[in-house]
């Protein structure tokens, strides 16, 4: 079974469902397919987490693209 | 409109009514700075107003909003004067007075000044008769020291007749002036919230607000301000 806790930007502090407590950044708790569909047909946001709490499924990195650097001006005098 | 009424000469398109609309946001919220920052000002496709992001409607109400502002004033007495010669202010307070019929988790969660909520999954087919449920959201209610701070909207209309606003559509809409009142922060006051259940009477509960500084507003502003809306039409 895969392991969730409530998702941090969701909009209730716990959620229950038979009998078991999800609580943000709470001890990983595994779900069955059926309690996780109840608990999204209840407004739940849910987030997928190893057993460790770090999540399971991470969005991948941003592809790094080059930038042009800041143009720095070379005109301006110094004093004379 | 122009003052008439001969010797006691009036402006009807200064009249306001009810009801009113009355909003609020949780100070995650930017402070408003226009009305078009807590409600669409001009109607959508289905002829709604909705609130912007993050403001919420109280809803329906079985009681009129009611707002105060008072003052405490002392007088400098002097010896020789029967009278006091000069006035100063004491305190300024300033409430509004919500009042919620709509009993749903966002309202109960500023009346009980809680952010503490559950949802609570209905049981699994499997589950006994004895302990099926259905889904439902818990509002926990506890002690607290401290109180919630929020932002809160009252928006109200002119009788109609008395000034006109055309929207640009489409459809073109008309409709009277709107007048509002922001309270960028306000917290939960000391009066207490009571509701009785009783038959053929709506369940509605008051909720008082204490205005209290916005530290961001600057000398003068800092209770929020009235937003008086002028007849005309919306450019398209």
């Amino acid at each position: 079974m895969t392991q969730y806790t409530l998702a941090d930007k969701s909009d209730f502090a716990e959620a229950m469902v038979d009998g078991i407590t999800i609580v943000v950044g709470g001890k990983p708790t595994e779900l069955t397919e059926d309690q996780v569909k109840r608990l999204k047909d209840a407004g739940v946001k849910l987030k997928e987490v190893n057993e460790d709490g770090t999540e399971a499924n991470p969005s991948p990195p941003k592809p790094v693209t080059a930038s042009a650097g800041a143009a720095i001006s070379t005109t301006g005098k110094g004093s004379e | 409109m122009a003052r008439t009424g001969g010797r006691t000469p009036w402006d009807q398109g200064n009249a306001a009514t009810g009801p009113a609309r009355v909003l609020w946001a949780p100070t995650t919220v930017a402070v408003p700075t226009a009305p078009v920052d807590v409600i669409q000002q001009v109607a959508d496709g289905s002829g709604e107003y909705p609130p912007k992001t993050g403001w919420i409607d109280f809803g329906l109400a079985a009681d009129a909003p009611s707002y105060s502002t008072a003052r405490d004033t002392g007088g400098l007495e002097y010896q020789q004067p029967t009278q006091e010669l000069f006035k100063a202010v004491s305190s300024i307070t300033r409430q509004f007075t919500a009042q919620v019929a709509e009993i749903d988790p966002e309202n109960l969660k500023i009346i009980e000044n809680t952010s503490l909520t559950a949802a609570v999954a209905t049981s699994a087919a499997a589950a006994a008769i004895g302990v099926k449920t259905a889904a439902h959201t818990k509002v926990f209610t506890g002690l607290y020291t401290d109180l919630i701070q929020i932002r809160i909207a009252m928006v109200s209309y002119r009788p109609v007749g008395s000034g006109v606003v055309t929207e640009p559509g489409p459809p073109v809409i008309t409709r009277p002036p709107a007048i509002m009142r922001i309270i960028p922060l306000c917290t939960l006051s000391g009066d207490s919230s009571e509701f009785s259940a009783g038959r053929g009477d709506p369940v509605n509960m008051s909720v008082t607000f204490d205005v209290v500084p916005d530290p961001s507003a600057g000398a003068g502003k800092e209770h929020g301000w009235w937003a008086i809306e002028t007849p005309g039409s919306i450019a398209a």
